[in-house]
């Protein structure tokens, strides 16, 4: 991505950033909340259009030719609803359904994306009955339906289990290891710093380093190197009060 | 604790005023109609005083149950009435359930709805000014009845929200609620027949509501100024019952709500494979047009309108049969075109943040648009059909039906290829999904009126052809112009919707983006 900027009102929300992610990467983008990850990542996904600047996915623009670039994509957008009327079955079959999939193919990979995200039990309730982590997992499953070149996930791990999320680290992986490129977006350090090989910090909409995990981080850890950049810790003080 | 449980209700609510100033206007316009309600209400009371002590006593009992039974019927339709202050959010703070009850029950009070009843109620201490005695018990059935009504209320609701598999019994209650809203007329007109009978009666009948928890509260003056003193002992016990009652429910409701933290969803439905999904053809477009099926029956935002018109029908032939004409019930086919061709004008509001999958998936403006529209007509054709068919058969009249389905097949189809236009662009706000079709969302008043108004004179305009030939028909009564208007319905209805899907399509390509981020904005 070059110079992509956004701003609403007087907010400016993303300042101009540019960032190669290569492919094969697992990319994570931190930031405190805020940042401007999420606008980021939606211009990039074409769910929202940038004022300015330019979104290219193995050489495809995103906002001259969406549909090619959007077939090589899987998004996992945070805070956004699912068609919560659905099963987690038929929501999974309706996403394959979406892209133009023929129909065994997209059945045999929602029995197995179900599988792998210990959804099976529940593949015939609605997801609006659904908990907050499998409402992320069945979203998650949705996005990779269609074997994405890349996958853009927007805080994938909130709010999901320990298991679950070992599960889906795992998959990902994998999926990077067969080529696959992932970018997720998270305010857990730790995790970042244990599952991705690339990450770009970003702070109210400017992006204040990127490179490989090791390159960014340095001697520290990735935690300490984050709040030396984004700044805005307060002195170890503490509350004198707070003791039993 | 009971105080500060007050003064955070009153922090939320001016925290609420600053957030965002229509909110602060509404609550003013709403103070406004409160006062000038009060103010007919004491002038009504003044007048009532001069009246004979049965009169007076049959008025107000009969008053307070209206009073009751709203609210005991307003929370279900609009659901969460107050979320400001329910009582899940108070459970870390391990308040005892009694004093939680009684803070809330304050709270409660000073709504524009409690502090209305607290101050009506008081109204009424007017009309026995002349019964020293009576005032007083009045003033005491005032309190009594405010706090028995908010702590009526909110039983009410937390019960509702904490049955089991919820949303699904607060839906279906929200559907059945509504068929006697259809009905009002029908029920009213009924009702109006035998009201000089009723008029009679309405002493007994205000006599029996004493003894029950919708009257008691203003019967007790009237049995003191009757000077019936052991029977207005009696029902005060009975106000205190009551009162006792409903707190204990609301009581229960908390525990109830408090225990089933996390639990909810254990009684979910289940249903195995695909259901519609796994029928229509596996294409983009019939994937949508199967997600929109579903939601036709599964979400109660559309399934209101499939309740509303087997009601319609109903109200119309009844109406027609009073007076003995049935131009009314004989114009359903072609209302019923109408409305259904505009039931999808708001779908992609509808459809909220969710439509984001359509964005990223890069669903193409012609797939989406043929799947939403064949989705509607595979059911709203025969539907129409029956219908016209049905107020035909209701009628007896069986000359105008081929020029009153043209009518309605043009004006469904014309609908629906609006609907594809304006929903591609016009995003207006909607109820969220798994809210009561009744909940209205605030704000944007004149957008929504406007995209809706102008669809609407729009497709009147597309339909001018068939109206034009279908006038002819009914002056001249030559069957062949109600023939020619089914023909040029079908047809030029056809050629519209491709229009509209062509069209539509081109429009929802182009600024996909945008349109998904005013869905969000609205959201």
């Amino acid at each position: 991505m070059r110079g992509l900027a956004k701003r609403f009102g007087e907010k400016v929300a993303v300042n101009g950033i540019s960032l190669d992610v290569p492919a094969g990467s697992f990319y994570g983008l931190v930031g405190p909340n805020g940042a401007g990850k999420t606008t980021a990542l939606s211009m990039a996904t074409g769910l929202l259009r940038p004022d300015q600047g330019q979104v290219w996915i193995h050489g495809t623009d995103v906002w001259q030719d969406p549909l090619p670039a959007k077939r090589r994509m899987g998004v996992l957008a945070d805070g956004v609803r699912l068609f919560d009327r659905l099963t987690g079955e038929q929501l999974v079959t309706y996403a394959g359904l979406l892209r133009g999939m023929d129909r065994d193919t997209v059945a045999e990979r929602t029995r197995d994306l179900l599988r792998v995200m210990d959804l099976e039990a529940d593949a015939g309730k609605l997801v609006a009955d659904y908990s907050a982590g499998m409402t992320k997992k069945v979203g998650l499953a949705s996005a990779m339906i269609h074997a994405p070149h890349l996958l853009v996930l927007d805080e994938p791990f909130e709010a999901v289990d320990p298991v679950s999320a070992a599960n889906i680290r795992e998959i990902l992986a994998q999926y990077v290891a067969n080529g696959g490129t992932v970018i997720v977006s998270s305010h857990v350090m730790d995790l970042v710093q244990r599952m991705c090989d690339h990450v770009a910090v970003i702070a109210q909409g400017n992006l204040l380093a990127a490179g490989t995990v090791d390159e960014v981080r340095g001697e520290q850890s990735l935690e300490d190197r984050f709040v030396e950049l984004v700044g805005g810790r307060s002195s170890g003080e503490g509350l004198s009060w707070l003791r039993t | 604790m009971v105080a500060h449980l007050i003064r955070l209700k009153l922090r939320l609510m001016v925290n609420g005023w600053r957030r965002s100033t229509m909110q602060l206007v509404f609550t003013v316009i709403g103070l406004a109609y409160l006062a000038g309600m009060l103010g007919v209400l004491s002038v009504g009371m003044f007048a009532l005083a001069g009246e004979s002590v049965q009169v007076r006593g049959t008025a107000l009992v009969l008053a307070m149950s209206v009073a009751v039974v709203l609210w005991l019927v307003i929370p279900v339709f609009v659901s969460g009435v107050d979320p400001t202050l329910d009582p899940v959010n108070f459970v870390t703070f391990g308040i005892p359930p009694r004093t939680l009850v009684v803070g809330l029950l304050l709270a409660g009070t000073i709504t524009l709805a409690g502090l209305g009843t607290a101050l009506g109620l008081l109204a009424t201490v007017a009309a026995w000014r002349d019964h020293p005695w009576a005032a007083a018990a009045a003033v005491l059935g005032a309190v009594l009845g405010t706090l028995f009504c908010v702590a009526l209320s909110y039983a009410v609701t937390g019960l509702l929200a904490s049955v089991a598999g919820r949303r699904r019994v607060r839906e279906t209650l929200s559907l059945i609620a509504m068929v006697p809203l259809v009905l009002a007329g029908l029920i009213i007109s009924q009702v109006a027949d035998s009201i000089a009978q009723l008029w009679d009666r309405l002493p007994q009948i205000a006599s029996v509501l004493a003894w029950t928890p919708l009257g008691s509260f203003t019967a007790l003056p009237w049995t003191v100024a009757e000077g019936r003193l052991g029977e207005a002992a009696a029902l005060l016990g009975l106000c205190l019952l009551w009162l006792a009652g409903a707190l204990g429910l609301w009581m229960l409701a908390i525990r109830r709500s408090v225990e089933s933290r996390g639990g909810a969803g254990a009684t979910a439905s289940r249903s195995t494979g695909l259901g519609l999904i796994g029928r229509t053809p596996a294409t983009p477009a019939g994937a949508v047009m199967a997600r929109s099926l579903i939601y036709w029956f599964k979400d109660p935002r559309y399934s209101a309108s499939l309740v509303m018109l087997p009601a319609l029908l109903l109200l119309f032939w009844f109406l027609g049969q009073q007076d003995g004409t049935y131009g009314l019930l004989l114009a359903l086919g072609p209302i019923t075109g109408f409305m259904l061709g505009y039931a999808i004008s708001a779908d992609i509001s509808y459809d909220g943040s969710a439509f984001a999958l359509h964005v990223t998936s890069g669903v193409s403006g012609r797939d989406d648009r043929i799947g939403r529209i064949a989705a509607l007509l595979v059911w709203a054709v025969p539907a129409t059909l029956l219908i016209t068919l049905g107020s035909c058969a209701l009628a007896n009249e069986w000359a105008p039906l081929p020029g009153l389905l043209g009518l309605a097949f043009g004006a469904l189809l014309a609908g629906a290829a609006v609907s594809a236009l304006v929903s591609a662009r016009f995003i207006y706000p909607v109820p969220p999904p798994g809210s009561s079709p009744f909940a209205t969302p605030q704000g944007a008043m004149m957008r929504i009126m406007l995209v809706q108004l102008a669809s609407m004179a729009v497709t009147v305009v597309l339909v001018l052809p068939e109206l034009v030939l279908f006038i002819v028909a009914l002056v001249t009564g030559d069957p062949l112009f109600h023939w020619l208007t089914l023909g040029v319905g079908l047809v030029l209805g056809a050629v519209l919707v491709w229009l509209g899907i062509r069209l539509g399509g081109r429009w929802f390509d182009r600024a996909q983006a945008e349109t998904y981020q005013q869905v969000l904005r609205h959201a």
